[in-house]
């Protein structure tokens, strides 16, 4: 007891020394865990650069989160830049209102920490807060390269790191696009005849109505307008004469028009800067199934530049200087001349699949010897990894009649060899096709044509979607007449007489876009160990009202049409 | 009584140290030499030396080799080389002309590091003249010249890299030594490279009586070949064709023969110190390069397709009609990869453990064209064109590549030798300052083929960007990497980066 009593006593007199000592001196503790400023602490610590956006953001009433925890990329414009913006619309600092101050402060941030290292040309990946795109570009004035942003304001200071995001000094106030899509048409006398066309078609008030206040569900639209000197250049040089050429029905309005269709034709559902359009191949527009090609022709963007069965269509060109303008429901570009959806026929697609660039590239394989591709190091096929290679295959066996000589060597199973295998087709205009499927029967035990031995079916797809029917590597024709295999699916796509050189129907398609598709062969999980050299000779797109059979594929590289 | 017993003992175990040791204020260190006991014999000045030499191939505190330094600086944003999956961040910025001071591609500190060692060896090597009587000056002044050449071939490469750099002529050999120096500026820096080559040339060597040395270390050859790559820098052509001549008259170099492309292959890139190579890093079996990981394990680069297809070309009709420096030596067209430090042979590769191809700094190729490329400014177009023709006769490059200007055609023939060295130098470190020099020439007279270069390499998305940035000629220079502006305070970033 006494010991716990002397105890006591050195705790009361413990705490007896803390308190007098703590109240006539105060210790300073550090609470913060670190000293780095954040955004809003950056911009209040530097008043000589930025107290007028200082109080723009007091004003927001969004000093708090700039202040606390969390991501975010500001546009900070700096005194004079805001000076500069108060003259224009004639106020003064003290004269905005919460919601202008707001709407200022939403448009210089975006919820994301972007270094001008991720910047492109073109619109920022993450929306501000405001929700509209912020573009960047790069400007170079008197050998001095400069980042623009919006078109409006030069960074002049980058990459200024904080504790919750990153800072861009901009020498202007950013302003938001005030303008529609048909509006910033409207105010360009250039694009007068294509106006018309819109307003006629009434896509005029879809590209001029907001459909949505939240940024985030609103649907946005990408506008290649025409000018009138790329119609003049085309022989329209009024609205009556593109009526005239266009309108089949009389009636624009009527979704199967065909000017109606020319306008869906020039417009894209989406938020599309010129960067976006280079960056992908093709582009759905509002036309029903008909893509927009696009491609980068060393600087610049061409729409519809295509080679089609040899023959290659001269691409229309975006001018660079004159599109890329951010509205209120998207972006406007200006094309330099007139196009269309080309009315095109379904055409038969002979593809040969042991043809392709990566081999044409090697003159001492390409039709002369084998070789085994790596995985990666063709650009249209890809494979699972399970075999790592891809074997071209090329051979002078008078038992071989494969077309050229050559073939891919493809031993599929669910052992060591391909379980599946990928191909990017040559571009298929759009229509109704029957699929063949053309190899060299061959079996690594047994006999082709006899039960037992070797088994290899596979189960083609296209487009990600089952053909209707499988084949199988080690199955032969029958021997039969052109109109009887037909009839039974199959074809003779050799001259050669041998049975072994098989032509299989695999079903019917429909192509719904003129474009590249992809093909793929999957092994069946009935599949033994499979032939060791599958024989994939070529596959055969052909228009169900055409000749199915015919031309026929010689190994010299000849075709025969009888 | 046990516990006093001890207390006891204790004292006397505590008088022990102070009656045993009679240094114990002795304050060396117990794990390495200091400057004061080292530079006593002319074996140390020796291992000194060979210690700059070893610094190229790999930094004692872990800083990127020299070599590979060299690789990403020559090559990273020109147009021989793109990107795969596995490329750092960092290198596509570089090669997206997006870099930030914090891109560690920038990072200067191994090729200072190099310049230190040789500062240290031209401050104190002739100290050692006095303490070791076998040491002759004769052996002093050759290994300064070693020093000094080295100390200006790096100083060489920052120029050409960063514009403006900090000049450090004296050794950093104490804390106290550590100054902060500001940048100065690229005519100074060159000055200086200049003056030590001038002066390294006089004692320099001429044969060491190896070939291993001969190639491995510095010779009167290599310090005229860098002499001649300065001037063409600088745009002195007649100084850099006397510099070229210097190195041709010794006539101990030539074109290694090219009629079996595998065995030019061999001779040149494989076994390495051939007859047509002036100064090679020597990457051995004791000391690997970094270049199996980078270009075949790892694939951090891989060829651009443009160098099969535009640069060098195939003859798509006959398959033994090939340039002998393309498939299977700078490439291997199957994959892109690049095959120049990867390939045993041309069609087959090295093991892991095999990976010490030389890194070539300068090569009898080199100084003809370089000669070529001086010539041509000077008006001998003719001259300039035998050279190329030299060049690709020993190549037996294809005819698609062949060009045909006149002999007054300067811009021609100056496009068809940057072409040209294009061909021979691929993946050697030389395609992006070659593509500068050329640009720079008359005041930027031909910005247009940094321009052409970005258009190809850097994304669609950001094409536009990257041109308008490489319209600034301060974007052509990297960033002085962050860590350096923050350790000295004297710096001050390159303007295009602030």
């Amino acid at each position: 007891m006494k010991k716990y009593l002397s105890t006591l006593v050195t705790i009361m007199l413990g705490l007896l020394i803390i308190f007098y000592t703590g109240s006539c001196k105060k210790i300073k503790y550090v609470e913060s865990t670190t000293t780095d400023l954040n955004i809003y602490g950056y911009i209040k610590a530097n008043p000589d650069k930025y107290s007028s956006i200082g109080t723009i953001v007091d004003k927001s009433g969004y000093a708090g989160f700039l202040n606390a925890y969390g991501s975010y990329t500001m546009f900070v414009p700096t005194d004079s830049a805001v000076k500069i913006y108060l003259t224009e619309v004639n106020k003064s600092l003290t004269a905005l209102t919460e919601t202008e101050a707001q709407d200022i402060v939403k448009f210089h941030l975006l919820e994301d920490t972007l270094t001008t290292a991720a910047f492109k040309d073109g619109k920022l990946p993450t929306i501000t807060m405001y929700g509209q795109f912020l573009t960047t570009s790069v400007v170079n004035t008197t050998g001095q390269s400069t980042i623009l942003v919006n078109r409006q304001g030069t960074i002049t200071a980058a990459n200024i790191r904080t504790g919750n995001g990153l800072i861009h000094q901009v020498d202007r106030v950013l302003k938001p696009a005030s303008k529609t899509i048909a509006e910033l048409i409207s105010a360009d006398t250039r694009f007068s005849i294509f106006k018309q066309a819109l307003q006629a078609t009434g896509y005029y008030d879809t590209i001029n109505t907001i459909n949505s206040t939240d940024p985030k569900l609103r649907r946005w639209f990408t506008v290649m307008a025409e000018t009138n000197q790329a119609l003049a250049d085309s022989g329209i040089t009024s609205f009556a004469a593109l009526k005239t050429k266009y309108s089949n029905t009389g009636n624009p309005l009527n979704a199967l028009d065909s000017l109606n269709i020319y306008v869906k034709y020039h417009i894209i559902p989406d938020n599309k800067y010129l960067a976006d359009i280079v960056s992908a191949s093709s582009h759905t527009t509002l036309a029903p199934l008909e893509v927009l090609a696009s491609k980068l022709d060393g600087v610049k963007v061409l729409l519809n530049d295509l080679d089609f069965n040899g023959v290659h269509e001269i691409g229309i060109e975006l001018e660079r200087s004159t599109s890329d303008l951010s509205a209120t429901t998207g972006v406007l570009h200006t094309a330099l001349a007139h196009f269309s959806p080309k009315v095109r026929f379904p055409t038969a697609v002979y593809w040969d699949v042991a043809d392709f660039p990566e081999v044409r590239k090697l003159p001492a394989i390409f039709r002369r010897s084998n070789f085994s591709f790596a995985y990666g190091a063709i650009k249209d096929i890809t494979w699972d990894r399970t075999t790592n290679t891809m074997d071209y295959a090329y051979t002078t066996s008078t038992s071989i009649n494969v077309f050229w000589g050559d073939y891919l060597s493809v031993p599929m199973g669910n052992t060591t060899r391909h379980n599946w295998i990928e191909f990017t087709t040559p571009i298929i205009i759009k229509g109704r096709y029957k699929v063949w499927i053309c190899y060299r029967a061959a079996k690594g035990s047994g006999t082709v044509g006899l039960p037992g031995g070797s088994n290899m079916p596979v189960q083609p797809s296209f487009d990600g979607t089952d053909l209707s029917r499988q084949f199988n590597f080690c199955e032969q024709r029958p021997n039969l007449s052109d109109g009887e295999l037909e009839a039974l699916g199959w074809k003779k796509y050799s001259p050669a007489t041998t049975q072994f050189m098989t032509g299989k129907f695999l079903g019917i398609i429909d192509v719904t876009t003129t474009d590249r598709h992809k093909f793929k062969l999957r092994s069946l999980p009935a599949a033994g160990t499979g032939n060791p050299s599958d024989f994939l000779d070529m596959v055969h797109f052909i228009p169900i009202n055409e000749n199915q059979y015919l031309p026929r594929f010689n190994t010299n590289g000849t075709l025969q049409y009888f | 009584m046990f516990r006093r017993t001890v207390v006891k003992l204790l004292m006397v175990l505590m008088l022990i140290p102070f009656a045993s040791c009679k240094k114990w204020l002795d304050l060396q260190p117990q794990d390495g030499l200091t400057g004061a006991e080292y530079w006593k014999t002319k074996e140390q000045v020796q291992a000194a030396v060979t210690g700059i030499y070893a610094s190229l191939l790999g930094s004692a505190t872990g800083s990127r080799s020299a070599a590979e330094s060299f690789f990403l600086w020559g090559e990273l944003r020109a147009d021989m080389v793109t990107s795969t999956l596995l490329t750092l961040p960092e290198q596509i910025d570089v090669i997206n002309v997006n870099m930030l001071p914090t891109n560690s591609t920038a990072n200067w500190r191994g090729i200072y590091e190099t310049i230190n060692y040789c500062n240290t060896v031209i401050d104190f090597a002739p100290g050692v003249l006095a303490k070791d009587a076998t040491f002759t000056q004769t052996a002093l002044n050759r290994a300064v010249a070693e020093a000094k050449a080295l100390r200006a071939l790096m100083y060489f490469y920052l120029v050409r890299t960063f514009d403006q750099v900090p000049l450090k002529i004296k050794a950093t050999s104490s804390d106290a030594e550590i100054v902060s120096i500001a940048k100065s500026s690229q005519d100074e820096v060159l000055t200086q490279v200049l003056k030590d080559l001038n002066e390294a040339e006089i004692d320099a060597v001429t044969d060491y009586g190896d070939r291993a040395s001969n190639k491995g270390r510095i010779t009167k050859a290599t310090i005229n070949a860098i002499q001649a790559d300065v001037y063409l820098w600088q745009d002195k052509y007649a100084e850099c064709v006397a510099a070229c001549n210097k190195v041709i008259n010794t006539n101990q170099f030539g074109l290694i023969d090219g009629s079996d492309a595998g065995v030019w292959y061999r001779t040149l890139y494989v076994n390495g110190n051939s007859n047509e190579s002036l100064f090679e890093l020597q990457f051995d079996n004791q000391k690997l390069n970094t270049f199996y990981p980078f270009f075949n394990t790892q694939r951090k680069v891989i060829a651009n397709p443009i160098v099969m297809d535009e640069i060098y070309t195939i003859d798509l009709v006959d398959p033994l009609k090939f340039d002998i420096r393309a498939d299977g030596a700078a490439v291997r067209s199957t994959d892109q990869m690049i095959w120049k430090y990867i390939g045993l042979t041309n069609t087959t590769s090295r093991a892991a453990e095999e990976s010490y191809a030389h890194w070539i700094m300068y090569r009898y190729a080199d100084v003809l064209l370089m000669k070529a490329e001086a010539q041509n400014q000077l008006g001998n177009g003719q001259e300039a064109l035998d050279i190329i023709n030299l060049i690709r006769a020993r190549a037996r490059a294809l005819i698609a590549t062949a060009q045909n200007p006149a002999v007054s055609d300067k811009a021609g023939i100056a496009e068809y030798i940057l072409k040209e060295r294009s061909r021979e130098f691929a993946f050697e470190g030389k395609r992006w300052f070659d593509l500068l020099r050329n640009a720079k020439r008359n005041n930027y007279q031909r910005l247009d083929l940094l321009l052409d270069v970005v258009a190809i390499t850097v994304p669609p998305n950001r094409q536009q960007s990257a041109i308008a940035k490489f319209k600034d000629k301060n974007c052509h220079y990297l960033p002085i990497y962050f860590y350096e502006l923050t350790t000295n305070k004297a710096l001050v970033q390159n303007p295009f980066y602030k």
